[in-house]
């Protein structure tokens, strides 16, 4: 029996207490394209990244299992050492550098020189052949000398695959997400690569969350869900419906939304919103949520998901009407989107959600006290007056007991909680500040299940207090827990709306089918 | 006292210990101690305030203001103009100090204006806008029409002179007021008062709701922006409050040494002070405070006055300016060097 390309056997990976994979077992073959599929969190990623060699895997403590690459054990510490044993990675996030052009960028770290010296010059006609005979296999429609920085975020995403696909010593090719970004007619130039890739021999594992496109693209598709594997199956035997139904498993957790009576009054609404974010921009979306409402956003990377805090909140460049509760609020700006009673949880909780190195009380008083110029002392003082640390200490603590957040005291670093507690102090923050409207982006990433039961229950107990919540989340199954209606984006634009009683595979199913114009 | 001694950091641990260390050796070289301990109180209040001038900016996250030498043309410009209108003791002090602070609102808000373009390069653009800035003043003063013929040069009495004695006009008169002296140590009060109500106003900024702002923005600028900071502005005040203290702290520099220097004298004038804050225990990547100001000027500066005459009693005589140089600079590339290494990216988070 042929000794497989790469195997990975009982691999089990913790960050924290959270199990990322759980005795994994899975054998990618020479030849084949090999996708795997799951939903957020199931550990797909984290696959990729250990196989990978990611540094992030070592910082966390490492993996339990083994890894074999043709058939000898293997253990990468760096993407380095993986490469060098045969191992590369396409991310979804680019690693390009802007300023060079696609031939230097293809050819980074390997370039062509003209002679074995360490002096030697760069061969720049060897380096613009490789990378043009590799942008040919994508019938790509620029050029090795073009300069990355001025090529859309699509081909942008063409080069950062050429890179790995110009390796052609490499054994194992893994796409993680690779066509998030891209068109249709991109889209599928990548599968005729990676195709072409596994014809000549290298074994390809391909992640994505596009139904459809894993089908076509692959011979053997591994389903995961919460880090295990629940399905292992043929292409020729797969279907979107049938695969959605394998990632989101049966047994779905209880609807946690409150009974609540008609609200018709519309409270947060934004029109012709765009945000001209990299990767990710708005192209005019239209929301109404009603008072005591929780809307549910969703959509593919790439959609315009991430783009509606990052624009509101004033991260990229944004225009439209937002008004709350009539008072019109100017995107991108912080301040009067605050005063407005419109308040904004990020995802991205360590960069923007929280100040790491102050205390939990200044992280939940800290906006209520710059706008409103609450727990102040002597406030004729130049500066505003004096900050109480009492004042915010027992004001956050209410907050602190409601939330359960585990924390030595109030005073201590935010930095120094776990992911999920400090997920609770930015919740409540966003309270404290008395919210009228509330836009909570992917509120449960990265955190437990009993502080994501907490949290989801908050947000139902924040609705049913009159306040309109639109929840923005890739997390499908815990959307139709809390939510009276569930919006799908396409192209930075809404595609489908659901209402309940929610059909989660019809959700997923249709959010696999969405691509990216050309 | 165990709990005071293992809350000190080590590098201000060695410095403490060297320092104590070149006592001893003061003690048994001979060296008149008490005048050295007198020199070290003299020179903590000349240099106090310019130390505490690094302050603001460092806490909103401008950085080092290596552009020291700018920031005290307004003090050297407000003490000219004040002898020029032969102003004369406390009252010509403050006179000078009105000046200074009236001129270095708006030089505060176009060396504010500059930094802000040139975010993350604040300390190099810094260095050389301090650079410029000395020599073009220098021909304000080889050409601007100034009267009082003790600023003037001798032969043709047009020109300031590079070193104008304020003896007569203004200088010490704050250090003899309220003066005293005790076991031999002689200590300059009045300066001293005012570097101290100079640090508590600082230590009170700091705790009001713009000061933590500041800090904030600091420390995560974004998470500044979505709470509804305003954080050009915070710099902004910043940079003008750092100019405004530096601009006074000359004066009292200069009141102190006796002499108001000019032209090229204010070139290097932020390395010392630099070097005082980080011997004070400031390290890029955290908070710096009126107390790191004020512990590095007093270790920074008692250990120039003792190891300048012990230097010169052990080793060469001449040693001294060597001895000076070496130690304000290696400060600085020591305390650079772990800053940089506290600043470590953090691990990727899952």
């Amino acid at each position: 029996m042929a000794v497989p390309a790469l195997r990975v056997e009982a691999l089990t990976k913790r960050f924290g207490a959270t199990l990322a994979l759980d005795s994994v077992d899975i054998t990618f073959e020479r030849g084949e394209v090999h996708a795997l599929v799951g939903e957020n969190g199931s550990g797909k990623s984290t696959l990729a990244a250990i196989l990978a060699g990611s540094p992030a895997i070592a910082e966390t403590g490492g993996y339990e299992g083994v890894i074999e690459l043709d058939g000898a054990p293997v253990q990468f510490c760096s993407p380095s050492e993986a490469l060098a044993a045969g191992v590369g990675l396409v991310h979804q996030e680019l690693s390009l550098i802007e300023g060079m052009t696609v031939a230097e960028n293809v050819t980074l770290g390997r370039e062509a020189v003209r002679a074995r010296h360490p002096l030697a010059p760069l061969d720049r006609a060897a380096m613009r052949a490789i990378t043009a005979e590799v942008l040919s296999r994508f019938n790509a429609s620029f050029g090795p000398d073009d300069r990355v920085g001025d090529l859309p975020m699509g081909a942008r995403q063409i080069v950062e695959a050429a890179r790995q696909f110009a390796r052609t010593e490499l054994k194992v090719l893994i796409l993680d997400e690779p066509s998030a970004a891209l068109s249709t007619q991109e889209a599928a130039s990548l599968v005729s690569v990676a195709r072409a890739a596994a014809a000549a021999g290298a074994a390809v594992v391909f992640v994505s969350h596009r139904l459809d496109e894993v089908i076509e693209a692959s011979d053997r598709i591994t389903v995961l869900r919460e880090g295990r594997v629940v399905g292992r199956l043929l292409a020729e035997d797969a279907d979107p419906r049938g695969l959605a139904a394998l990632m989101v498993g049966r047994d779905e957790d209880p609807p946690i939304r409150a009974e609540r009576g008609a609200c018709d009054q519309a409270c947060l609404e934004i029109t012709d919103l765009h945000v001209d974010m990299p990767g990710d921009p708005l192209c005019g979306l239209d929301v109404m949520v009603r008072r005591g409402e929780i809307v549910g956003l969703t959509g593919l990377a790439g959609m315009g998901r991430l783009a509606l805090v990052a624009g509101l909140t004033g991260l990229f460049p944004a225009r439209g009407e937002v008004d709350v509760d009539g008072r019109m609020i100017v995107p991108g700006d912080a301040g009067s989107a605050l005063s407005a009673g419109l308040v904004l949880v990020h995802e991205e909780r360590r960069g923007v959600g929280l100040a790491l190195g102050e205390s939990v009380a200044l992280n939940v008083c800290w906006p209520s006290a710059y706008t409103a110029g609450r727990f102040t002392r002597w406030p004729r003082l130049p500066g505003r007056g004096v900050l109480s640390d009492r004042a915010m200490i027992e004001a956050s603590e209410p907050y602190l007991e409601r939330f359960d957040v585990r924390c030595a005291s109030a005073r201590q670093p935010v930095g120094e909680l776990s992911g999920g507690n400090q997920q609770k102090v930015a919740f409540s923050r966003a309270l404290m500040q008395g919210p009228r409207a509330l836009i909570v982006a992917e509120p449960t990433r990265g955190i437990d299940i009993s502080a994501k039961e907490r949290l989801l229950t908050s947000l139902v107990e924040v609705a049913s207090e009159g306040v309109a919540v639109l929840v923005v989340s890739g997390e499908i199954a815990e959307l139709v827990r809390v939510c009276d209606r569930i919006i799908t984006l396409k192209d930075g634009v809404i595609a489908d709306e659901f209402s309940p009683p929610f059909d989660i595979i019809a959700i997923e199913v249709a959010l696999a089918s969405h691509r990216r114009s050309a | 006292m165990k709990g005071v001694l293992s809350r000190i950091p080590p590098a201000q641990a060695v410095v403490i210990f060297f320092l104590l260390a070149m006592v001893v050796a003061a003690v048994t070289l001979g060296l008149p101690v008490p005048g050295l301990l007198g020199d070290s109180l003299v020179r903590v209040a000349m240099n106090g305030v310019l130390v505490l001038s690094l302050v603001p900016m460092l806490r909103a996250g401008v950085g080092m203001n290596y552009g020291l030498p700018l920031c005290v043309l307004p003090g050297l410009l407000g003490m000219v103009l004040a002898l020029e209108l032969r102003m004369t003791g406390l009252v010509g002090l403050a006179v000078a100090v009105i000046f200074s602070v009236a001129l270095a609102v708006p030089v505060g808000l176009g060396y504010a204006w500059l930094l802000r373009r040139v975010r993350s390069n604040e300390e190099v653009v810094g260095t050389f806008a301090g650079f410029s800035a000395v020599y073009l003043a220098a021909i304000l003063w080889g050409t601007a029409p100034f009267t009082n013929p003790q600023m003037l040069w001798p032969i043709g009495g047009k020109g300031l002179r590079p070193q104008t004695n304020l003896t007569e006009w203004f200088g010490h008169v704050l250090d003899s007021l309220g003066s005293f002296t005790v076991l031999g140590v002689r200590v300059p009060t009045g300066t001293l008062l005012v570097v101290l109500f100079v640090a508590v106003c600082l230590l009170v900024y700091q705790r009001t709701l713009k000061g933590r702002a500041a800090v904030i923005a600091a420390e995560n600028e974004r998470f500044a922006r979505v709470s509804g900071t305003d954080v050009e502005r915070l710099k902004s005040v910043a940079v003008v409050a750092s100019t405004v203290i530096a601009a006074v702290g000359i004066v009292l520099y200069a009141h102190t040494y006796g002499f108001l220097q000019l032209y090229d004298a204010p070139l290097m004038m932020a390395f010392p002070a630099a070097a005082a804050i980080l011997v004070g225990g400031y390290m890029r990547g955290t908070r710096a405070s009126a107390s790191h100001a004020l512990l590095g000027a007093l270790l920074f500066n008692a250990i120039l006055v003792f190891s300048t005459p012990i230097a010169n009693e052990l080793l060469i005589s001449e040693l001294s300016d060597i001895t000076r140089v070496l130690v304000t600079n290696g400060v600085i590339l020591y305390a650079m060097v772990r800053g940089s290494r506290r600043e470590q990216p953090e691990r990727a988070d899952s």
